[in-house]
Parts: C-alpha cells; sequence; structure tokens
C-alpha cells in the first residue's frame, strides 16, 4: 500500500475515534484474553507430559513415613532425603512378577558455587534406570563414569563443572528444559554415591548417621507383570522385607496430575470460549454502530460518484487495520506478564509448566491475530455489505 | 445531449403521482430552472435525471445512454465526473474540514495535492478561501451551501443539477451563486435548478413548471 | 498540561512500583540463611525507583518541551538500567527455581518494558507535536 494510502487510511480511523478506541480495545481484550489462556494450558501440557518420564514406575517403594516427601518431590520437585538400607533391593527384586526394577537414592545438598541454593542430587542405575534413565539417554548415551554429572536445566554451571560439597564435578551434558522436577536435579551414577558421600564428609559437609553408612538408598521402583496384581507384590514385599516401608503410585499420580490438567484446561477452554462469544456480540454491536454512525458519509460519497466495492473496501481496510493493531498488541502484552511469570504460573497452579519456545510464541501471537482480525471481520461484514448497499439518495433524504 | 423521455414517478406510500409522462432534452450552454409549488415534485425530477432515483416508467439518456441500465462502476464514474449534485439541505460530513468535505469524495489518498489546489481556487472564486481548515459547524448557512456547490463542482461535470441552490440564504450570497452558475452555464455546461427564485427564473434560459 | 500530568503520573507510579516489586510485592528470597547476590539488587532496585519516581515529580513541574524530553530520555536510560541491575551488574540467586527469579524478575521486566515504552513513545510524541506549555 502506497504511503499516501496509508496516512488516509489513518486519517479516516481517527476521524471515527471513538468507536474505533472500542473496536481497538474489545480485539485486544479478546486476543489478550485468548493468548495467555492458550500459552497457559499449552505450557502445563508439556510439562505433564514431560512429567510422565518421572511417574512411569507401577510402585515406588519409600521408607515408611516418608510417603508425603516422596509424592512431593516427585511432584513438586521439593527437595529431600529419605533411606533404607540398601540391602532391601536384593529382597525385592526376587519377588515374583516384577518385570522391572531399580533404586535411586537422593541427596541434598548446597551447591557451593552459589551458597544459596540447594540442589537434589540423584544416584541413578544407569543399567537398569527405566524412571530418569529412558530421558537422560536421549541426551547422553555414553556410561557415565564415577565422577561424571549430568544436569538439569536450571542448574548453574561455570567452566563445564559443578561444585558440591567443595569438589569440582565434571558435568558431560545439561539436560533439555523440562518444567518439572527433573530440571533442578544433578544426576551421578550410582557407582559413585560413596565417593561421593566420603567426599562430603571429609569436606565438613553435615551428615546424618544414615548418610554416613554409606550402603543406601532412597526409593526403590518396580514395575509389574500386567498379569500380577499391584497389591499382591506389596503384601509379598511386606512379608519379605517387614512393614518398614510406605508406597507410592506414580503411575496413580500421574493419572491424577492428567485429571487435573484436563480439569484446568477444561476451565480455560469454557471460558475462553464464553468470552470469545460475548466479545463476538459486542464486535457486533460496536460494527452496527459504526457502520449506522457512518451511513450518511458512505451514501453522499455514493453520490458523488464512488464505488460500492471501493467503499466496502475503505471500510474493511479500516476495520481489519484497527483490528489487527488491537490483536497484536493484546499478543504482545499478554506476552509480557505471561512469559516473563511463566514459573510462576506453573508453581501457582502446582503442576509441573513448560513455556512455549520463541518459535512457538511467534507462531501463537500469528494465530491469534489473524483469528481475532478474522472475527472481527465476520462481525462487520453484514453492516459493511448493509450500509453500502443503501438507496444513498434516499438515505440522504432520510438524514436531512 | 441530456433527454429525458416519458418518466413517470409514484411514491407508493401514498399512492400520489408526482411525475407524469415527462419529457426534457438539454444541450450545452443551457440554465433550466425547475419551478413549481412544494410537492410538486422538483427534486424528485432532479434525483430522477441525475441518476439517484429510478423512475416508474420512462428513460433517461445521457449521450443516448440509459442511466438505468448502467452497471454500478459506471454509474459511480457518472456521478464521479459527469453529473454534480448539489442537495437541498447542506450535507456536508461534521468530522471532516471543508477542504476534506470537498477532496475527500474523489480520492484515496491518491492525487489529492492537485485536487486540493484547484478547491483553494474554487473557495476564492467564491469568496471563502479562509474557511478551508474549518469545520462545517463553524459555518454559516451560505457559507455552507457555497461548500456544497464547490464539491459538486471540483470534478467540473458537464451537467450540475443544484436542488435549490439559493433558498434560505440573503440576497448577496444568493446572488454569488447564481451569477456563478449562469457563467458555469455559458462556459458549456448544462444547469438543471429547482428553484423558487425570480432571480434564477431571469438567468435561465428554459423555465420548467411542474 | 495533560501529557504532563499524565506522563508524571506513569512515571510516579511505575517508579514506586519498582521499589515495591523486591520488598513488598514479588519480594526476592529471603536473607534467613545468607545474604545473596538479589538482596542487594534489591537495595539498587528501591534507590532506582524512588530515582524514576522523584524524576516523575519532576517532570509534572516543567513547563519546557526540551526539558520533558530530557527527562523521558533519563527515564528510558533508568528503564535499562532497572533490568541490567539483576542480570548483569549485581545478578541474582544463580537457581532459575529461585523466588528472585520466579517473581521479582519476571514483576520487573514488566516494569522495565512499561516505563521504556512509555519514556520512548514520549520522546517521540513530544518531537514531533510536543510545545512548550
Amino acid at each position: 500500500m502506497s504511503n499516501r494510502k496509508t496516512r488516509y487510511l489513518l486519517k479516516n480511523i481517527r476521524r471515527q475515534r471513538f468507536y474505533n478506541l472500542c473496536l481497538l480495545l474489545t480485539i485486544l481484550i479478546l486476543s489478550s484474553i485468548l493468548f495467555a489462556a492458550s500459552v497457559i494450558s499449552q505450557s502445563l501440557n508439556q510439562g505433564v507430559r514431560n512429567m510422565e518420564r518421572r511417574l512411569g514406575a507401577d510402585i515406588m517403594f519409600v521408607p515408611k513415613g516418608s510417603k508425603e516427601n516422596a509424592e512431593n518431590m516427585l511432584l513438586e520437585g521439593s527437595r529431600s532425603s529419605f533411606y533404607f538400607d540398601d540391602s532391601i533391593f536384593e529382597k525385592i527384586s526376587g519377588i515374583d512378577g516384577i518385570s522391572e526394577i531399580t533404586s535411586q537414592c537422593f541427596l541434598k545438598s548446597l551447591s557451593a558455587d552459589c551458597c544459596s541454593s540447594e540442589v537434589q542430587i540423584v544416584f541413578f542405575d544407569p543399567e537398569t534406570d527405566f524412571v530418569v534413565g529412558p530421558w537422560i539417554e536421549t541426551e547422553y548415551s555414553k556410561k557415565l563414569s564415577q565422577d561424571q554429572v549430568i544436569v538439569g536445566s536450571s542448574i548453574t554451571i561455570e567452566n563445564g563443572v559443578i561444585r558440591l560439597f567443595g569438589k569440582e564435578y565434571p558435568v558431560v551434558s545439561q539436560m533439555a528444559k523440562t518444567g518439572t522436577a527433573l530440571d533442578s536435579s544433578v544426576y551421578f551414577s550410582s557407582s559413585a554415591k560413596s565417593d561421593v558421600l566420603l567426599h562430603a564428609e571429609e569436606k565438613g559437609s553435615f551428615l546424618t548417621e544414615e548418610q554416613k553408612k554409606g550402603e543406601i538408598l532412597s526409593s526403590v521402583f518396580v514395575n509389574v507383570s500386567s498379569d500380577v496384581k499391584l497389591e499382591k507384590v506389596i503384601e509379598t514385599a511386606h512379608q519379605t522385607v517387614g512393614d518398614i516401608f510406605d508406597v507410592v503410585y506414580p503411575k496413580q499420580l500421574n493419572t491424577s496430575l492428567a485429571g487435573s490438567l484436563s480439569n484446568i484446561t477444561g476451565i480455560v477452554r469454557i471460558l475462553s470460549i464464553s468470552l470469545t462469544v460475548l466479545l463476538f456480540l459486542i464486535l457486533l454491536l460496536i460494527s452496527s454502530l459504526i457502520m449506522n454512525q457512518r451511513k450518511q458519509e458512505v451514501a453522499l460519497f455514493r453520490i458523488l460518484g464512488k464505488t460500492k466495492r471501493k467503499l466496502a473496501l475503505a471500510l474493511i481496510s479500516e476495520v481489519g487495520a484497527v483490528s489487527l493493531a488491537g490483536a497484536v498488541s493484546g499478543c504482545l502484552l499478554s506476552a509480557l506478564i505471561v512469559i516473563p511469570f511463566g514459573t510462576f504460573i506453573g508453581r501457582s497452579f502446582s503442576m509441573p509448566y513448560l513455556g512455549p519456545g520463541t518459535l512457538k510464541t511467534l507462531l501463537l501471537v500469528g494465530v491469534i491475530s489473524s483469528s481475532a482480525v478474522i472475527i472481527s471481520f465476520l462481525t462487520s461484514v453484514f453492516f459493511i455489505l448493509k450500509v453500502t448497499n443503501i438507496q444513498p439518495y434516499l438515505a440522504l433524504r432520510r438524514e436531512e | 445531449m441530456l433527454r429525458v423521455e416519458e418518466i413517470s414517478k409514484r411514491f407508493k406510500k401514498n399512492g400520489r403521482t408526482v411525475l407524469d409522462h415527462l419529457d426534457l432534452s438539454l444541450e450545452k450552454g443551457e440554465f433550466c430552472a425547475v419551478m413549481g409549488g412544494s410537492g410538486s415534485g422538483k427534486s424528485t425530477l432532479l434525483a430522477v435525471v441525475a441518476g439517484f432515483l429510478k423512475p416508474d416508467e420512462g428513460h433517461v439518456f445521457l449521450d443516448g445512454k440509459d442511466l438505468y441500465v448502467l452497471s454500478d462502476k459506471e454509474l459511480s464514474s457518472v456521478h464521479r465526473s459527469r453529473i454534480g449534485y448539489v442537495p437541498q439541505s447542506n450535507i456536508l460530513l461534521k468530522n471532516y474540514t471543508v477542504m476534506e468535505n470537498i477532496v475527500s469524495p474523489y480520492t484515496d489518498g491518491e492525487k489529492e495535492q492537485v485536487l486540493k489546489e484547484k478547491a483553494a481556487v474554487i473557495l476564492s472564486e467564491m469568496g471563502i478561501a479562509d474557511l478551508a481548515d474549518r469545520f462545517p459547524y463553524e459555518l454559516s448557512g451560505g457559507e455552507q451551501k457555497r461548500v456544497c456547490l464547490i464539491r459538486a463542482l471540483l470534478m467540473d461535470p458537464e451537467i450540475l443539477i443544484a436542488d435549490e441552490p439559493t433558498t434560505g440564504l440573503d440576497a448577496v450570497t444568493g446572488d454569488i451563486i447564481l451569477r456563478f452558475l449562469d457563467t458555469y452555464a455559458k462556459s458549456g455546461k448544462i444547469i438543471l435548478a429547482a428553484t423558487h427564485d425570480e432571480h434564477s427564473k431571469a438567468l435561465a434560459t428554459r423555465v420548467l413548471t411542474l | 498540561m495533560k501529557n504532563r500530568i499524565t506522563i508524571a503520573l506513569l512515571f510516579i507510579l511505575t517508579g514506586l512500583l519498582i521499589t515495591l516489586a523486591p520488598t513488598v510485592l514479588f519480594k526476592v528470597c529471603s536473607t534467613e540463611k545468607m545474604k545473596m547476590a538479589c538482596y542487594y539488587t534489591r537495595g539498587a532496585e528501591i534507590g532506582l525507583g524512588i530515582l524514576i519516581a522523584a524524576l516523575g515529580a519532576v517532570y509534572f513541574f516543567f513547563e519546557n518541551k526540551g526539558t520533558r524530553i530530557g527527562i523521558s530520555i533519563a527515564q528510558f536510560l533508568n528503564a535499562v538500567l532497572v533490568l541490567v541491575y539483576p542480570l548483569k551488574l549485581i545478578g541474582l540467586c544463580k537457581n532459575s527455581e529461585m523466588d528472585c527469579r520466579v517473581k521479582t524478575l519476571p514483576a520487573l521486566i514488566v516494569l522495565a518494558v512499561v516505563l521504556g515504552g512509555t519514556a520512548a513513545a514520549n520522546v517521540i510524541y513530544l518531537a514531533k507535536f510536543g510545545k512548550t506549555e
């Protein structure tokens, strides 16, 4: 469009300042709500999908009394440590009906280079782990040696190392962000466990009596063959090792997480649909008012020789330009809040949350802006055609 | 050049026939005054001749072409450059300045400057050059009327149709307008004006009484 | 007059919010265990917020166009500084799960964009249409 035409368009928009401002604000509200709603529900969705990886076990055995801690650790990434004697692993793996079994050991630590923040250390067995193992393999498939570590995305590393208990460990890989508790952990191979504990003690870190012993693990993850009941396995475990454990059901946690996700997205969807309908009605009202307001102008221009087509196009481009401006600024305003506050939003839902990347965000701005423009086109096209098709002479006489 | 054949117009509401098989033919340089009491059908005749109001019977020919069979685009082009129209009441767009009122019907932003310069010339000929940037509500009735006239004349139409161009104006303003119309007709254009005014009658080359 | 009131109010409001964000509204991490980087950023933002609000008040009293443009440019640079403190000069806690990163930083980003955007738009507006009152 030529410069002159653009200026002419802007001038015409300014002439109907009040109505165009109403139109702009309505579209702005509509698109900012739609943008926020889709970013939030997509991010929760992505987070929950990533969470499934960590919750891929039928049964998680944890020491008696640590059920709540374990659940919070899985779901919210709160840091905790609780221990079994590691002989429990052998005993449980002997139970019939178990198809997969692995153990992990958790350790809370102050991350030495940032004195302020604790990190969760996870010792896992790369050979048998089916909980975080497959996920880690997506980025690092080689064997992890004694003092190498893999870190989650929110762990700060400097010069390729992380300082833990006063010792530097080389970081061989940093995982991509998942939006879950996985992001704030440091992963060691379980063969490194006794060395790390020993070293921590030498450096004067406070260790509990249990930790000092070294032969510990925090939880045993089990998948059960499909023809065996979970209760049966748990009962046998009770008989074998005694009443020293609590049971967490990660897959069930996952189901309930997925349940609350679908509740949230359901509410978000209902809210955005009803808002869209309401704003659609408001847009209809605004368009009918604008076009009624401009009846005289259109009739006069028709009498003085402007074609219906030209007038309709001019009106449509005015509505289009105002709506596009409203839609894009609505998305940007919404992005300005929703994107920086992403982690905060996820935290207030107590759900894993992974915000969209730049490309996806831009795509979303594009999709929502064009839908908002289409909506405003749909709400105005009828009135535009109606006003450009009036009998100009009679309309003018009526206005006299 | 402009030929009106056997036109009739009835109004559905009251069934009253205002134009009954009327014929009229006008050539370049003619100034035709349409006289008659109120309700006699003067405005209706002008609207039918201008191509705004389809007659129930009969035809309006411009250079042999029936106005009422033209497409929207063709008819619009006739209204844009060949037939200028001045409505009875001073219809000006209230959120447009005087200059914008005159120029914007004929431009989409293109050629705006050329038209503005031309409008400025006619504004000063009519003695209202200083009002170009005012808004209609700041103008007197006579000034508004002149703006409507300039708007109709901007594209040099061959035919100017004016509905009561001097009604309600003071003598001086009326005189300015009439002299302008007279000069315009003498430059080889056609003027068709509805009027009660005896002065117009005196200037007219033909008088049609309804 | 209208420009002076609106812009001055906006400056004062964002200035106050920049002071309140790390202290009251979106607090930085607690200093119970020890004082961390975000504690010092908090101090800097308090001062900067007060400065921004004070410049907003000063803006109200100047009728001269040039002065108002000058103050707006200063506010734009202040907006940059609002972000440079936590991101470069002083810093925040390194762990991205900490409160200062989850709450305070996003709030400062929003406020800095609002302040910077207002100031930049005002400079352009005044340069184009502004008059000395």
